[in-house]
């Protein structure tokens, strides 16, 4: 069955752009012409929402005055759009990736990510050293992904029913609030650091994690939680008091009138870098190392923080103190504890099956 | 005592169709709320949630993609529908039940197994998601629905006509061009339709197999709801409501052509 | 609209007791031109839906993240099929579909009834405000739910607000789920049974009213005999829409209320384990279709040819 689709023949179209746009480049100024590459369309695989418009925002604009292209936006959780990259490994659709450290780990194991080169990414220097949570996966001259947020995952309450602002983690556990919370499902992201977390709070550790599930088996949360909008209608009525999410998330949802305050326990919040990074089989290496440049570049990352509140990873930026008091984890990073994504994504499929199976079915949960 | 009776019947009804049909006109109504959030108390009339979606090309690039899935995959379903069932009532009575459930078998299939199954078929051929996985999938998903509705017509088609447009001298070709075709236009286009708009509106048969460059109206709103919700969605159905229920009272109007019996 | 039709012709025919089976069907049918022209709907429901079934039904018996094993082998079905966990997900996507198709027959049943006494404009609007919410598609009426259900939302929020009832728990639970189910089937249901009532001659009404008859002996020996492959059809049509439902269960039901096609989603889309995806859709095919077979079963045998 050979057929030349639309997409193989984009696909062509795109990739003899690109050659000639290289060539050119490395003639001019190290950046791609505009002339050349216009036309050409670089797809951005990226959560939807604040990101997106963020994106869309701060640095399209200068991508498409340095280099003439265009982008163009997959929008959706990121399992779904991970689980695209891994179908369209043979004909890939996606240029750049927007994801979780973690994601970077299986993407490169799986063999559907490509590095970039540091040498055309001139905004690297600045970016802080906390954010490289790939170390394992960088080479001398090549990087695995480009840091792009810190966010954490906090606990966010309802000020006007929770009186006594929580202050640590173990406060999902009062008798007062079980069935009066959202908690994270076992597919959520942040699981893997969650059960560490737990673990230690009851006495365990990273190593043994044991304590970690049965004390999450004791919780009784009312609802299970991937995305915002999971909880969010239950917070507004006041079914639910208290809810675990993103400080990003918990930004954007206060701005749109959500009775929401967020608090950082006090054995810290659970950090995560989120990154973007190159699918091998990109229409344009050179264009999409343009895009990663630019999404830490100072003015970029100045924009998202004052517009998407999550924490800058450009060490140059300078936020005012409003932005600053909403924008959590730029200003604390200190409070927020970061993860091995090369741990947690090994042992991910075995504890969110432990976590399906031995903890979900005991909590009740709706 | 009757008309006690009567009366309790009009107000079951009624609480029917509320119960039917009042989400839906929550949302709308929500869609013209000038307030930031979903849901909300009203704060005015207004159509910023409108305008906002002309910020989001993606949902308008989606409708396009959507319709044109929809009118491809409706007309070659149709198309097959016709063909087998003009196959099936020729000359008989009535149609072979074997072949008719293996026509319909695909409702019988969970949309959503419908979609893993095209993404695990797709990738033998090394081919991975896109237009011609969504073709195929929708294109089947709609083949009972367009049979169902062609086999209609055909069930109250008088084929004598066609032997008389035969006897007289005209090739089948002919003849189905100028007597079959023409009688039978009410079924195909309500067929065509009624694929239409299950495929417009469809979610899950496209979960698993839209890009990028291919996304569906459906599959946008649903990634769009992942991260927040509000009103702009409400403001898009209500365009689609509207544009559908515009679809079929312009067929009964214009065509007299009824998807409802 | 499809179910118009439907009622007449049963969208999945009952199969004759004997029949010569798929072979005598195309042996039948295969001379010249009819062969011909069922080519094009055969090949697509063979390119289309039988290939790639088998593609799934093979994959569902190879080894994976989680369980490896010598290919192939039933180890991914033994496993689903062993942890509670997952078995009640089994169990709690029939109970749905079920519990779903057994409250909308009745309540669409006695809707269609009063239906039929409309007439002329009326009864056109009728018909096509069943139809709005097939149109709009369930996400957007999903969308109405979330926000209506809430116990502090608008339906129930003034009733704990004023101390009749206790915050009920419905978005989140099964029963949220059940009842945005019975709103989706209804207008199938609905504008199946309609039209298989519409097809009762008047006449014989008018017989049984002229006999003495009273509106419920009338009911017991016309209207329900004559209407029950209309029912049959419009439980096949509920009971699939319901066994198959993803939305519903995806937004209402909260992630520890899993169906088979959420839990289809969540190995595709989160754990990205495609062989337990597939074992999974081969069980839920597998359950629709005895299930559907019981079903034609049961009221087939009510039904006088």
């Amino acid at each position: 069955m050979k057929k030349i689709s639309r997409r193989t023949a984009l696909k062509a179209i795109g990739s003899t752009v690109a050659v000639v746009g290289t060539g050119v480049v490395r003639a001019g100024r190290g950046l791609a012409a505009p002339a050349i590459n216009k036309g050409t369309v670089l797809t951005v695989s990226t959560w939807g929402g604040e990101v997106e418009d963020g994106i869309k925002k701060h640095l399209e604009p200068e991508f498409t005055r340095l280099s003439g292209a265009t982008l163009a936006y997959d929008i959706g959780g990121m399992g779904a759009r991970y689980s695209k990259i891994l179908a369209q490994r043979a004909s890939p659709q996606t240029d750049v990736f927007f994801c979780t450290d973690e994601a970077v780990v299986s993407g490169v194991k799986a063999g559907v990510l490509a590095p970039a080169a540091r040498k055309n990414l001139s905004n690297l220097s600045d970016v802080a050293d906390w954010a490289f949570t790939l170390k394992s996966q960088a080479g001398d001259d090549t990087l695995m992904a480009m840091p792009y947020c810190l966010i954490a995952y906090g606990i966010v309450y309802n000020p006007e029913l929770v009186k006594e602002v929580p202050t640590t983690w173990s406060d999902l556990w009062r008798p007062e609030y079980a069935g009066q919370f959202s908690f994270a499902a076992p597919v959520h992201s942040m699981m893997p650091g969650m059960v560490i977390t737990v673990a230690e709070m009851a006495g365990g550790s990273e190593k043994d994690v044991e304590p970690g599930f049965k004390k999450l088996a004791e919780l009784r949360p009312a609802k299970l939680t991937v995305a915002p909008t999971d909880w969010g209608p239950l917070m507004k009525s006041g079914d639910i008091r208290l809810a675990s999410e993103f400080d990003s998330y918990f930004a954007s949802l206060k701005a749109q009138g959500y009775p929401v305050a967020y608090a950082f326990p006090k054995e810290k919040a659970l950090g995560t870098i989120d990154v973007v990074t190159i699918v091998k089989g990109t229409r344009s290496q050179e264009l999409s190392e343009l895009f990663l440049d630019l999404v830490a570049s100072k003015p970029v990352q100045t924009g998202f923080a004052g517009d998407t509140y999550i924490g800058p990873i450009n060490s140059k930026v300078e936020l005012s103190a409003e932005i600053k008091a909403k924008c959590n984890c730029g200003a604390h990073v200190d409070q927020v504890r970061l993860f091995d994504p090369v741990m947690a994504a090994s042992v991910r499929p075995m504890w969110t099956e432990r976590l399906n199976t031995e903890v979900v079915p005991k909590w009740g949960a709706r | 005592m009757k008309r006690i009776v009567a009366g309790a019947g009009w107000a079951y009804l009624g609480a029917i169709y509320v119960f039917i049909v009042g989400p839906l006109l929550f949302v709308c109504a929500a869609s013209v709320n000038g307030a930031a959030a979903f849901p909300a108390a009203f704060e005015g009339l207004s159509f910023r949630w409108y305008r906002a979606i002309l910020n989001h090309p993606e949902f308008i690039a989606a409708t396009w993609t959507s319709a044109m899935i929809a009118a491809v995959s409706s007309a070659i379903a149709t198309a097959a529908a016709f063909l087998a069932g003009y196959a099936m009532l020729r000359g008989r009575k009535k149609e072979d039940p074997v072949l008719s459930t293996i026509l319909a078998s695909p409702i019988l299939v969970p949309q959503i197994v419908l979609s893993l199954a095209i993404l695990q078929f797709a990738a033998l051929f090394g081919m991975g998601t896109g237009l011609l996985g969504l073709l195929a999938v929708h294109t089947v998903h709609g083949l009972p629905f367009a049979l169902r509705l062609v086999m209609t017509g055909l069930a109250r088609f008088n084929f004598s006509l066609e032997d008389a447009s035969l006897s007289l001298g005209a090739g089948q070709l002919t003849t189905w061009r100028q007597v079959t075709l023409p009688l039978l236009r009410p079924s195909l286009i309500a067929g065509f339709t009624f694929c239409f708009i299950l495929s417009f509106v469809n979610l899950p048969i496209s979960l698993f197999l839209t890009d990028a460059q291919t996304t569906t109206l459906p599959v946008v709103m649903f990634a769009y709801i992942e991260s927040r919700i509000d009103p702009m969605l409400a403001a898009v159905a209500t365009i689609v409501v509207v544009a559908a229920a515009a679809a079929t009272l312009t067929l009964e109007r214009y065509l007299k052509i009824r998807l409802v019996e | 609209m499809i179910d118009a039709t439907v009622a007449d012709r049963p969208l999945v025919p009952p199969l004759p007791r004997r029949h010569g089976g798929l072979r005598a069907a195309l042996r039948w049918r295969t001379g010249g031109l009819n062969g011909l022209l069922l080519l094009p709907s055969l090949l697509l429901v063979f390119l289309f839906l039988g290939l790639p079934l088998v593609v799934v039904v093979i994959s569902s018996f190879q080894p994976n993240v989680l369980l490896s094993f010598e290919a192939p082998g039933f180890d991914n079905y033994k496993y689903l099929l062993t942890r509670a966990y997952y078995f009640d997900v089994l169990i709690r996507t029939i109970r749905l579909a079920l519990l779903g198709t057994i409250v909308t027959l009745p309540l669409g049943y006695a809707a269609a009834m009063l239906l039929l006494r409309l007439s002329g404009r009326l009864a056109n609007l009728a018909m096509m405000g069943l139809t709005f919410p097939i149109l709009a598609g369930p996400l957007v009426v999903i969308m109405g739910w979330m926000a209506l259900l809430p116990a502090r939302g608008p339906i129930f929020g003034p009733l704990v607000a004023l101390g009749l009832i206790s915050p009920p728990r419905i978005l989140g639970s099964e029963t949220g789920v059940l009842i945005s189910l019975v709103q989706f089937m209804l207008p199938f249901a609905i504008l199946t049974l309609y039209t298989s009532l519409k097809q009762i001659p008047r006449e014989l009404y008018e017989a049984a009213d002229s006999l003495g008859a009273g509106p419920v002996q009338s009911f017991l020996d016309i209207t329900l005999p004559l209407s029950l492959p209309g029912v049959l059809s419009s439980a096949i049509i509920v009971f699939s829409l319901g066994a198959s439902s993803y939305i519903s269960p995806h937004y209402l039901g909260g992630a520890a209320d899993l169906t088979l096609t959420t839990l289809i989603a969540q190995f595709i889309l989160a754990t990205y384990n495609s062989q337990l995806a597939a074992t999974a859709a081969v069980l839920l095919l597998i359950i629709m279709v005895l299930c559907m077979a019981g079903l034609v079963a049961l009221v087939g045998r009510f039904i006088r040819p």
